[in-house]
């Protein structure tokens, strides 16, 4: 296992979902839910790699129904419509991870799900704050830590002798 | 906001629109308020002492070394590792992979067993894998020219040429000081409620103060191993001139760019203090005293930049027609190195309202997002809180030109030609002003009445500049009102903006993307903090 600070693992999370093509600010609320999974005690890691499926979709929104596939991409809208007033919330994605993304919000959710179909409900009482129990560094998988760094190449570039030169400090500094 | 308790500022605070430009940041120097500042005063105020538990150093300077200290009710050491490297693989990018010494800023002190482990994981720092003990990882090189120059003076009982040590200013430059859960050690949430270290980057600090002092501690001891009984220690004045060089390079431009709350915060304290100082009464004869001092400290200030070079010859001029009594206002229509200059001056006069300021330059705001406002709403916050990145014609010649990314060599960031190095799909989100201005196009074509959530379920591109609007746009000083993708953009700018926070003088552009600086140059040393003889008048430092 890899025992990694919270900002060490944070940025593998971000590279990770931007490098599977997620926009930016989805890849934050997907580290941001991981890591808030992984302070009650869970494989916040191993769930966003679950999570980064290829090809992320958007989701769906028509008729006050939000359709879904890719977590990371419908969680977000999905909080962020139920917050906003009535939304019926259909996914078929793994929603391990939506605990992570309610407690990252930080104001209380209660989470049901039957089938498909999936409840989301603001709730007075912060339960899932209330069972926070770990704290870094978070354990992470050798198999897990490579897949994440593996995604994270997508959103490096590639160094070459143009993207070198000019980089820094002169390549030999013996003054 | 933390005042001095007997001055009300009677003058506003600067405009953002002026001290927010990137050429405006780009002549910023350091003052009371600088991080290295507020740790020197820590050491004075608790007289901490330096001890040496183990010295494990050969005659060639090689070996391994723990120097610890106490500071805020805690104990702090700090492991270094020196190893001989052959010349043509000495390298200050951070692409390199070995350096003359190699550290890490543990807590506490050090038992056998934490130095076998880390001498096989600190000396390959971002290969290595540190624990939650370490605090910080470092490495430095020496100044090759000086290091031998002190070595063979003192070896033979001699000084060191001043002239030398004046010119060069340090016997070793680090090149990265890493913090906050990199590689494995402690994330910064673990000692930010301790004493002294809560403080932005107190431990990185402090890392390079007892860097600085391990270093003095090594030339000495290589040149008593070569000369024996007949060497001679450095002197006080020279020793004292003596600070740690760095080399900072793009590495360092995005920070500001990626903490606007940080940024706001430092900013903000400056500022108020400026506000507050311009509302006291001014001790004439100090100013007189730090001026003539900035004068002499500026003289010795030569570089080879082109840009550079020139903007200190102007501020030399400029300085001389200052008078102490009237400096702000004379300022008026000087160089923004003299008018910044003027504020480090008049700062540095009243160090009671730095010192209540320097409270204020943390961020632990927990950032609120709100998508269920309208995007009328949204789009009025926009135009109010960053309606200076509207002004920007990003259609014009140049203006996109650049781009900011990652390499994939140790995640280093770098700035590149658009048109010319290929990965500019791969961009990083620095380019603030035009993600500004595609969010307002999007909530323009918006229904006004939808809230914020609809749009960014269709377009979640614009998730994090929205984010960002909300969570920052009320604080005056969070973003660099500039576009950063413009083919004119200095990244030495933002280099040299966070640097003098630190508290970094000398600057010394070697392009406009990294430059060279000293850290600690004219500080108290450990003996001088031990035997209660410090002060914290140690700016612009003259070596004479």
């Amino acid at each position: 296992m890899i025992h990694a600070a919270r900002s060490e693992l944070s940025g593998l999370l971000t590279r990770a979902g931007v490098g599977r093509g997620l926009p930016i600010g989805i890849a934050d609320e997907l580290t941001a839910a991981a890591l808030a999974y992984c302070s009650l005690g869970e494989d916040g890691a191993g769930a966003a790699l679950a999570a980064l499926a290829p090809d992320p979709e958007a989701p769906i929104y028509s008729g006050g129904v939000l359709q879904g596939s890719s977590l990371p991409m419908f969680a977000p809208s999905a909080f962020d419509l139920a917050a906003s007033g009535t939304v019926t919330l259909n996914t078929d994605a793994d929603t391990e991870l939506l605990a992570g993304y309610a407690l990252a919000r930080g104001n209380g959710w209660s989470i049901q799900k039957s089938g498909s179909q999936l409840r989301l409900r603001r709730s007075n009482e912060s339960a899932l704050a209330a069972t926070t129990t770990a704290s870094p560094p978070f354990a992470v998988s050798f198999a897990v830590w490579d897949a994440l760094k593996e995604l994270g190449l997508g959103a490096l570039v590639p160094a070459t002798p143009e993207t070198e030169a000019g980089a820094g400090a002169g390549a030999i500094d013996n003054d | 906001m933390s005042l001095h308790p007997e001055i009300i500022p009677t003058v506003e605070l600067r405009a953002p629109d002026t001290v927010m430009r990137l050429d405006r940041l780009g002549a910023s120097f350091p003052t009371p308020l600088s991080f290295m500042r507020r740790l020197v005063r820590a050491l004075i105020a608790e007289r901490s002492e330096l001890t040496y538990p183990v010295w494990d150093i050969d005659a060639e300077g090689h070996g391994r070394a723990v120097l610890s200290i106490s500071l805020g009710g805690h104990v702090y050491s700090l492991i270094a590792y020196s190893n001989p490297i052959p010349d043509d693989a000495r390298t200050d990018r951070v692409i390199a992979e070995v350096w003359d010494t190699t550290f890490t800023l543990f807590d506490g002190v050090p038992k056998t067993a934490d130095l076998d482990r880390l001498a096989s994981e600190v000396p390959r720092q971002e290969a290595g894998r540190m624990q939650p003990t370490e605090l910080i990882l470092s490495r430095a090189n020496k100044s090759m020219r000086l290091f031998n120059h002190v070595v063979s003076e003192l070896a033979e009982g001699r000084q060191p040429d001043a002239a030398q040590i004046g010119k060069i200013g340090y016997l070793m430059r680090t090149t990265a000081v890493y913090g906050n859960g990199k590689f494995g050690i402690a994330d910064r949430e673990k000692f930010k409620d301790r004493p002294v270290l809560n403080g932005p980057f107190a431990a990185e600090m402090l890392t390079v103060w007892l860097i600085r002092q391990f270093t003095l501690a090594l030339v000495e001891h290589v040149a008593r191993a070569k000369g024996g009984d007949a060497a001679a220690k450095l002197e006080p004045r020279l020793k004292r001139h003596l600070g740690i060089g760095n080399s900072t390079g793009l590495g360092m431009a995005p920070f500001l760019v990626n903490h606007p709350g940080l940024l706001h915060a430092w900013v903000q304290a400056r500022e108020t203090a400026l506000a507050q100082v311009l509302s006291a009464p001014q001790d004439t004869d100090r100013l007189q005293a730090l001026l003539t001092r900035a004068k002499a400290h500026v003289a010795e200030w030569n570089v080879d930049d082109a840009v550079q070079m020139p903007r200190i010859e102007t501020l030399r001029t400029e300085l001389e027609t200052l008078d102490p009594d009237t400096m702000w206002e004379d300022a008026r229509d000087k160089s923004a190195e003299c008018q910044e200059m003027v504020v480090a001056l008049l700062l540095e006069a009243h160090p009671a309202i730095c010192e209540a300021l320097c409270e204020t330059m943390g961020d632990d705001r927990i950032p609120h997002f709100d998508p269920s406002v309208s995007c009328a709403d949204m789009q009025a916050r926009l135009r109010r809180a960053h309606g200076w990145a509207l002004d920007f014609d990003l259609e014009a010649a140049g203006a996109d030109d650049l781009f900011w990314y990652v390499s994939e060599d140790k995640l280093e960031p770098r700035l590149g030609e658009r048109h010319v190095i290929p990965g500019a799909e791969r961009e990083s989100p620095l380019d603030i002003a035009r993600q500004v201005q595609n969010f307002e196009r999007a909530l323009n074509e918006a229904n006004g009445q939808d809230p914020l959530a609809v749009l960014l379920m269709a377009a979640p591109e614009h998730r994090r500049i929205a984010r960002r609007i909300q969570a920052f746009g009320d604080l005056d000083y969070a973003e660099v009102r500039d576009n950063l993708i413009d083919a004119s953009t200095r990244p030495i700018d933002l280099l040299r903006a966070k640097l003098s926070v630190f508290g970094a003088a000398k600057f010394d552009p070697k392009s406009d993307r990294w430059t060279r600086v000293t850290l600690f140059q004219g500080a108290p040393l450990a003996e001088d903090i031990a035997g209660g003889t410090a002060t914290d008048d140690w700016a612009f430092p003259v070596l004479g």
